[in-house]
């Protein structure tokens, strides 16, 4: 077995799994805060390829500038999404949220498709260079993204544990009544989750997009992945999706790349309904909150 | 409030009533005296510089305008709108202005019906095309016989089409866009034997015409000498080639052969450093819209074959392609210079019928010899109503596009 | 109540004249509007089926419409590929049969799930069962290129009968399932089997308190509808003359929600009304198409929110309203 290609597989693994993580690690804390599961999550990365597109090739800014501009911005979109829509609807079942959310998303994809759909975009960062490092030879960006996910999680966990912000959030999804009951802030903490989910999705965005082509329906297939993903690892939990993203785009890399590439889904997909016979809360689901 | 409720339930009821009322008349069928001047044929034709006049010569074109395809689906309009204003410049068809009238599809067979018929029963429009999948394609294929209007499909790859039309049963059916066997027969024996790739994987996307061309690819190569050692599919609208590309880095062909993957399998492919070790062999070739996105150096070396592209050096593709280019900020592909060529074909059908009579239209078109503005090759049509169609083999060498290899369905035999 | 009561005779009159203006239509109508209808029709019957899975189970299905292609696909093989067999009298059952089979599998994963995964794998199977479908590797399923054809029904009862339905009797044989399937769901929906599911629907834990075997009925819910889908499939598949995976492409489920709630999810009026908006929609839109997906979008989300029992909850409140007003 030629360790080179064992290596490359599990570094498109580690991609692909960073792609996933920073989709699902976002819509799992949605999850946990409102109860509601976002399907108009997948638009946040494809907004923010797009914004990182528009600043790094139309406006021609640094890439390390663009790249928290691109943070910026979609936390500004998220705070807009959850004064436009989420807070409307916070009370509302199931089933309303599912079909909301996913409208809200089909409207936002197709009307960026209808003003850019006809064009096909490729964003060129400074890292998308090949560079050999030991048996690989790969664009430095998607080597990037390595340190940007251990650093963005690092910082998560520090915030959800050590700031009062992160604690409040955490307690208001375990007990709502009692954070309120206490005299925490409750809006603030529900749109300050999902702007901090948006940007979430935004650096993944700015991190992994430049890889590939950007069209309006870009995020589309990752997400759908993204939500098996978070039923996977448990509602709510942020390890839980951190754990399953990566689980399930090393498996889908390691196994289709060695196996059947045709079934690349099937991997992950056959993971996750394992995963449900066995546990069907998720692996570290429980009935209560979000939790590290 | 004071209003009765039998009242209400009566207004309720005519409101109902009303809706339907309306529906119909907005939508019946409208008698043919009502919009259509016969001009005689001895009639003088009217002098170019008032340009066309009467009653519009229509167009119906149904496509994907929306879902997935929706992009493709638009620009074909786009390249159909502007093929439709050189003709109206030229003086029209008949002295008459063309009109085209576009209809969606929505990737979706009821709905591909719902808008044929609707462009003819409706709109009245005097010659089809479309559609682009041939999941659309197919149903509407017993309807055509039905509605008795002929109809050009320029896009779909079904190789059930390449016998439907003419003899085949399907009588206003025609088809111009070639099917696979014609690039693969010529293309594959030109690798096999004079480039000298013998072990190819095949990449294909997980339709119809992805597996059609696996199934071609794999009966060629058996004939030729050489081996398909692994086919293998991706999603539609994957962007993600990674572990496909690095399992090919390990199996180590002699060479790939892309059947639909997007430009990222191109970028991907060079970003794993096997652009100097195994060759791209593309069933397709866009190479310019393929450098603007990714830069000259990238391409080198890459092989394509096609019917119909962006790079064919004529005056009139450069000028098509460059006013293209200005409109739409994106290059046309093979589906647009064949819609492009389209319009003109029907154009000049419709000319020597001398008349809208469909029956008219469909003998000038058996027999029709329609030299292409774009390529210089003059199509005929089949017992099956199938166009004839060049294929060209396309090599990248220090940044340009050559063309290297150039055929036609009559020089070639089917094996 | 009366057997006569006032709004018996209002309800059944209703359906009477829905049956004979759907019966007399075609006479008035020319082809294309008569596609539409059939398009009308079709969608009844695959609302009917989503109507009870979700209107009144609430199992929030996202890849109901897969059904569609297994009956249409059951269909194929029966009049293609392994016999010649066209009468619908025994291709209809088979369908119902195959779907009912393949969601009786699917049951068993499905079933252990919380709600919300419930949705997602539901809409994972959709999109498997193309890839698989395409790809083919037990080659059963005819593969990317479909099968064609698929020979025009017939109704055959030997000795006795022999039709062989054209264009014209495919609307009459839309009609007829559109309507049987009505029945069907007011038959369902109004027996004890209907009032167990809607109790799991309300309130799971207190229906199990009360001794409804839960997920008994889950699973023939889930089968039955599965089935009915397939029905609907079967149709599908003879009115296309060709079927290829593409039946199992997703996205086209918005179209499906949209006229499922658009009706009213819950009552048998809302799986004609929810069609029949859907179909008028669709017509009068030709000129903005490009945007039809977003306005579809925007009318499903209002609907959601301000008509959550649909235009036909919104009438029938409107009406309750102005018939107490009345009594007052």
């Amino acid at each position: 077995m030629d360790p080179s290609i064992f290596f490359q597989h599990l570094l498109n693994g580690v991609t692909l799994g960073s792609l996933y993580a920073f989709i699902a690690v976002g819509l799992t804390i949605i999850y946990g805060i409102t109860r509601i599961i976002n399907f108009a999550h997948g638009r946040f990365y494809m907004l923010g390829a797009y914004i990182t597109y528009i600043f790094l090739q139309i406006i021609g800014l640094h890439y390390f500038i663009a790249l928290p501009l691109t943070i910026l911005t979609l936390f500004i979109i998220g705070y807009l999404f959850d004064v436009i829509v989420l807070r409307k609807i916070r009370e509302r079942g199931y089933v309303v949220t599912t079909v909301i959310t996913l409208c809200v998303g089909l409207i936002i994809g197709n009307l960026v498709k209808a003003i850019w759909g006809r064009i096909d975009l490729m964003m060129h960062t400074f890292l998308t260079k090949s560079v050999t490092i030991g048996p690989i030879t790969t664009y430095a960006q998607r080597l990037f993204s390595i340190p940007v996910i251990l650093v963005t999680f690092w910082i998560l966990h520090y915030f959800l544990f050590n700031t009062k912000t992160g604690n409040a959030m955490r307690a208001y999804s375990q007990n709502q009544e009692l954070c309120i009951a206490v005299g925490v802030d409750t809006n603030r903490i529900l749109t300050f989750s999902i702007a901090l989910s948006a940007s979430l999705a935004g650096l993944g965005a700015a991190v992994i997009a430049p890889l590939f082509r950007i069209f309006p329906d870009v995020g589309g297939l990752p997400i759908n992945k993204a939500y098996v993903i978070i039923c996977m690892g448990g509602f709510g939990n942020v390890k839980g999706a951190l754990l399953c993203a990566f689980i399930i785009g090393i498996t889908e890399s390691v196994l289709a790349g060695y196996f059947f590439p045709s079934y690349r889904d099937l991997f992950g997909f056959a993971l996750a309904i394992i995963v449900f016979l066995i546990r069907p809360q998720g692996i570290f689901g429980t009935k209560v909150g979000f939790e590290w | 409030m004071s209003i009765d409720k039998n009242t209400k339930l009566i207004v309720i009821a005519v409101v109902i009533l009303a809706v339907i009322g309306i529906g119909y008349w907005a939508l019946r069928p409208k008698p043919i005296a009502d919009d259509e001047e016969p001009i005689a044929d001895d009639v003088e034709p009217i002098a170019d510089d008032v340009g066309p006049t009467g009653a519009p010569i229509k167009i119906g074109m149904f496509v994907d305008t929306t879902g997935t395809a929706a992009t493709q689906g638009l620009r074909m309009v786009s390249a159909a709108r502007m093929a439709l204003e050189i003709v109206n410049e030229e003086g029209g068809v008949l002295g008459r202005p063309l009109e085209l009238i576009a209809r969606d599809t929505a990737s979706d067979a009821l709905t591909a019906i719902a808008a044929m018929r609707r462009l003819v029963e409706v709109d009245r429009v005097h010659i089809l095309n479309g559609p682009h999948w041939s999941s659309c394609c197919l149903p509407c294929l017993p309807v055509s016989d039905e509605l008795g209007i002929p109809w050009i499909n320029t896009a779909s790859t079904h190789r059930k089409l390449g016998e439907s039309g003419g003899v085949g049963g399907n009588r206003w059916f025609f088809h111009t866009k070639l099917i696979d066997y014609w690039f693969f027969s010529s293309y594959l024996d030109i690798l096999v034997n004079e480039v000298g790739a013998k072990t190819f994987i095949g990449v294909f996307r997980n339709d119809d015409w992805g597996h059609q061309c696996r199934d071609i690819i794999s009966d060629y190569l058996t004939q030729y000498g050489g081996e398909l050692i692994e086919d293998v599919y991706f999603e539609p609208g994957e962007t993600n080639y990674m572990p496909i590309l690095t399992r090919i880095k390990d199996l180590k062909p002699d060479g790939i052969i892309p059947v639909g993957p997007t430009v990222d399998f191109v970028r991907q492919w060079s970003e794993l450093g096997l652009s100097d070790d195994i060759p791209l062999f593309w069933r397709s070739f866009t190479f310019f819209e393929w450098r603007r996105l990714l830069g000259e150096e990238i391409l080198e070396g890459i092989w394509g074959v096609d019917q119909y592209t962006a790079v064919i050096d004529t005056s009139e593709n450069r000028a098509f392609v460059n006013e293209f280019y200005n409109r739409y900020g994106v290059y046309p592909t093979a589906n647009d210079g064949l819609v492009y060529e389209g319009v003109h074909l029907m154009a000049q059908a419709i000319e020597e019928a001398g008349s809208t009579d469909p029956d008219a239209i469909h003998d000038a078109l058996e027999n029709i010899e329609f030299l292409s503005p774009l390529t210089g090759w003059t199509i005929t049509f089949d017992e099956y109503h199938n166009g004839s169609g060049l294929i060209q083999i396309y090599n990248v060498q220090d940044g340009e596009p050559l063309m290297l290899y150039s055929t036609n369905t009559d020089e070639i035999t089917l094996g | 109540m009366n057997i006569l009561s006032r709004k018996r005779i209002i309800s059944v009159s209703g359906w009477i004249l829905y049956a004979i203006i759907i019966f007399i239509a075609p006479i008035f109508l020319g082809d294309y509007l008569r596609h539409t209808m059939i398009m009308f029709l079709f969608y009844i019957s695959f609302v009917v089926s989503y109507s009870i899975l979700v209107g009144h189970a609430g199992m929030f299905s996202l890849g109901q419409q897969m059904f569609i292609g297994f009956g249409a696909y059951a269909t194929a093989f029966l009049t293609t590929q392994y016999t010649n067999i066209t009468n619908i009298l025994i291709t209809i059952p088979m369908a119902a049969i195959f779907g009912g089979f393949l969601a009786y599998l699917m049951s068993f994963i499905l079933l252990k799930l919380p709600p919300r995964p419930f949705s997602m794998v539901t809409l994972a199977f959709n999109f498997f069962i193309r890839q698989f479908w395409n790809l083919d590797p037990l080659k059963f399923t005819g593969g990317a290129l479909g099968i064609k054809p698929i020979y025009p029904p017939t109704i055959e009862i030997p000795g006795l009968l022999y039709i062989e339905i054209g264009r014209l009797g495919m609307y009459y044989q839309a009609a007829i399932m559109s309507i049987l399937m009505l029945i069907f769901y007011h038959l369902l929906t109004t027996s004890r089997f209907g009032v167990a599911i809607r109790a799991i629907k309300e309130n799971e834990i207190l229906a199990e308190n009360m001794g409804i075997n839960i997920i008994w009925y889950k699973r023939r819910t889930w089968i039955i509808c599965g089935a009915l889908a397939a029905i609907a499939g079967n149709f599908y598949g003879y009115y296309l003359g060709v079927i290829t995976p593409y039946v199992f492409l997703w996205y086209r489920n918005t179209y499906l929600l949209t006229m499922a709630y658009l009706g009213g999810i819950t009552m048998i009026e809302g799986c004609i009304l929810g069609p029949f908006i859907y179909v008028v929609l669709a017509e009068f839109m030709r000129v903005t198409e490009e945007f039809r997906i977003v306005i579809f979008s925007a009318i499903l989300l209002i609907t959601i929110l301000f008509f959550p029992e649909g235009i036909g909850g919104k009438v029938k409140d409107i009406y309750k309203k102005i018939r107490s007003k009345g009594d007052l």
